[in-house]
């Protein structure tokens, strides 16, 4: 004889199963992007590997707070923050995506980086200063300071494959900053 | 400069009054083509948030008539290749008073953006002026305002500008004055807003928690009631000052030499409201000059809501502008008003004002 209790008890669990595992396929996904600002919070495209005045371009822009129209100081550290940074971008050898990424995950930077920027990659880019969305989304990273994102381009035209070419940059002031409100001054 | 942006512009939208004038080459800023203007704290808020508190921004349409003297002033100043910025130097707007302390992430997100947003229209006349791309007034963060470095459209707002520009480096800088503040500093921001919000009206609290709540704001906040003001419990004491006429723009004409009320360090006279700060900014340059190899000679802060030029010339130099405030009140020369103060940059020559609507 059938131990209807059983049953009832077996279904149920069966129909929570299902539940819990359809829910999530037909809920709507958040993919986070990132935007280009206005040309007022931007600066570049500028080509790598970084050459000196590539490099002045985007330390004004830095320097300036991420402001183009700005005639002040209002990050007069900048220099030292991202000596280093500059260095690598300015060294063929490093641009390329394998150089960029944790090894395991293609989500995460890698461990060079994470002195500048927080650790997961944003592959979205809404930038209404072009026609059409590049061919291959540019990788994102976010400044560790909060105030920007930068942005580095691949090429429009190759074979793709393992390991891809970086071959622009550009810096943007982020959506929302998280400014530290009495933080280390610089 | 001062005189022609003084008679054919500042004069002709307000009564003008000299609270303080410094001019020196301690200064260290020569720029004949620079001109710098300092908007004090606005702390503006919706209008219906503004009935429940016992004081607000003041003379709201004499400001809108002196910003569009300086839009005025810079337009006409481009064609005679003399560079005019204009700063304002933190709260503008007053998110202590308008929005209450949220819960949750979502919900104090909701709250930050509609309030920023009630506020912005409420005060859309002084706000399109001020924000207008023509001004491009450079804009400092607040301790009231501070979290609208969250909204995207105020991505221009910073904590600090150092300027000018030059080979030998920066010879000043501004920001709010705040961070000077150790009270400002120490107390987590969340029990500052809801203490200005909760306490602000005139409620009595209901029950013994909210009371030792109070309790502990009130003593963080040295005593400071935000129900009948926010920095000043009586008019801040600017001492003398002078009613300057249009026909008379030169403020030689009302002075001798070329100083007038200014606060000095060691000076038995000053009070200690007087030389607020003055210290601390010092110290604040000294570390700056320290990391960038500088020589910083003098900071433009608002936050005090008192008016005044001090110096410190102790141990070198160095000079605190206080640039002053549009909310709360001043005393000068046994009158009372209401502040409206901004402070202005030229040559070696720095100046605060006063501003009176004009026969009012």
């Amino acid at each position: 004889m059938v131990n209807r209790r059983a049953l009832l008890k077996t279904r149920f669990v069966i129909f929570m199963m299902v539940l819990i595992f359809v829910y999530p396929a037909c809920t709507p996904k958040k993919v986070p992007f990132v935007v280009v600002r206005e040309k007022d919070f931007r600066v570049g495209p500028v080509d790598l590997p970084l050459q000196d005045s590539g490099k002045n371009e985007i330390l004004t822009f830095l320097v300036k707070g991420g402001d183009n129209s700005v005639r002040d100081y209002v990050d007069p550290g900048a220099d030292k923050a991202y000596a280093d940074l500059f260095k690598l971008l300015s060294d063929p050898t490093f641009l390329y995506t394998s150089k960029f990424r944790n090894e395991g995950d293609i989500g995460k930077i890698s461990k060079i980086l994470e002195q500048w920027f927080e650790e997961s990659i944003v592959y979205s880019l809404i930038d209404a200063t072009r026609d059409r969305p590049p061919p291959i989304a540019p990788i994102s990273l976010k400044d560790k300071n909060g105030k920007y994102w930068w942005v580095f381009y691949l090429p429009e035209e190759g074979e793709g494959g393992e390991d891809i070419k970086i071959v622009q940059v550009l810096v943007t002031v982020a959506p929302t900053k998280h400014l530290q409100q009495y933080g280390k001054i610089r | 400069m001062h005189q022609r942006f003084l008679k054919d512009y500042l004069m002709k939208a307000a009564d003008v009054y000299l609270v303080s004038r410094f001019r020196d080459n301690r200064l260290k800023y020569p720029e004949a083509n620079d001109f710098r203007i300092f908007i004090p704290d606005l702390h503006l808020i919706d209008k219906t948030r503004e009935k429940v508190y016992h004081y607000g921004t003041n003379y709201l349409d004499l400001l809108e008539r002196v910003v569009k003297a300086l839009l005025d002033f810079k337009r006409d100043s481009n064609q005679d290749n003399i560079h005019v910025t204009v700063y304002q130097v933190g709260d503008f707007l007053d998110l202590w008073r308008e929005i209450p302390v949220a819960f949750s992430v979502e919900e104090a997100s909701k709250k930050l953006k509609d309030g920023v947003r009630k506020i912005l229209e409420a005060r859309q006349g002084i706000t399109v002026l001020l924000r207008g791309a023509e001004l491009k007034t450079q804009f400092l963060l607040g301790n009231h305002d501070f979290d609208l470095h969250y909204i995207p459209e105020f991505a221009s707002s910073a904590l600090r500008y150092y300027f000018p520009i030059s080979v030998q480096g920066p010879s000043a800088f501004t920001l709010h004055g705040d961070v000077f503040d150790l009270f400002e500093r120490n107390m987590p921001a969340s029990l500052k807003n809801l203490g200005v919000y909760i306490f602000g009206p005139a409620a009595k609290p209901a029950t013994e928690k909210l009371g030792e709540f109070r309790e502990e704001t009130m003593k963080a906040h040295q005593k400071k009631d935000y129900k009948e003001f926010i920095q000043q419990p009586r008019p801040a004491n600017l001492s003398e000052v002078i009613p300057l006429q249009q026909d008379k723009p030169a403020v030689e004409d009302y002075i001798q030499g070329d100083n007038f009320n200014i606060k000095k360090v060691g000076d038995p006279a000053c009070k200690e409201a007087d030389l607020k700060f003055v210290t601390e900014a010092k110290e604040f340059a000294a570390m700056v000059d320290k990391e960038q190899g500088w020589d910083l000679r003098f900071a433009v802060i608002g936050h005090t809501h008192h008016a005044r030029i001090a110096l410190d010339e102790t141990d070198g130099f160095f000079a605190l502008i206080d640039c002053g405030a549009w909310i709360e009140n001043c005393e000068g020369s046994g009158k009372v008003m209401s502040n409206a103060q901004i402070g202005v940059l030229y040559h070696n020559d720095v100046r605060v004002y006063q501003l009176k609507p004009k026969n009012g």
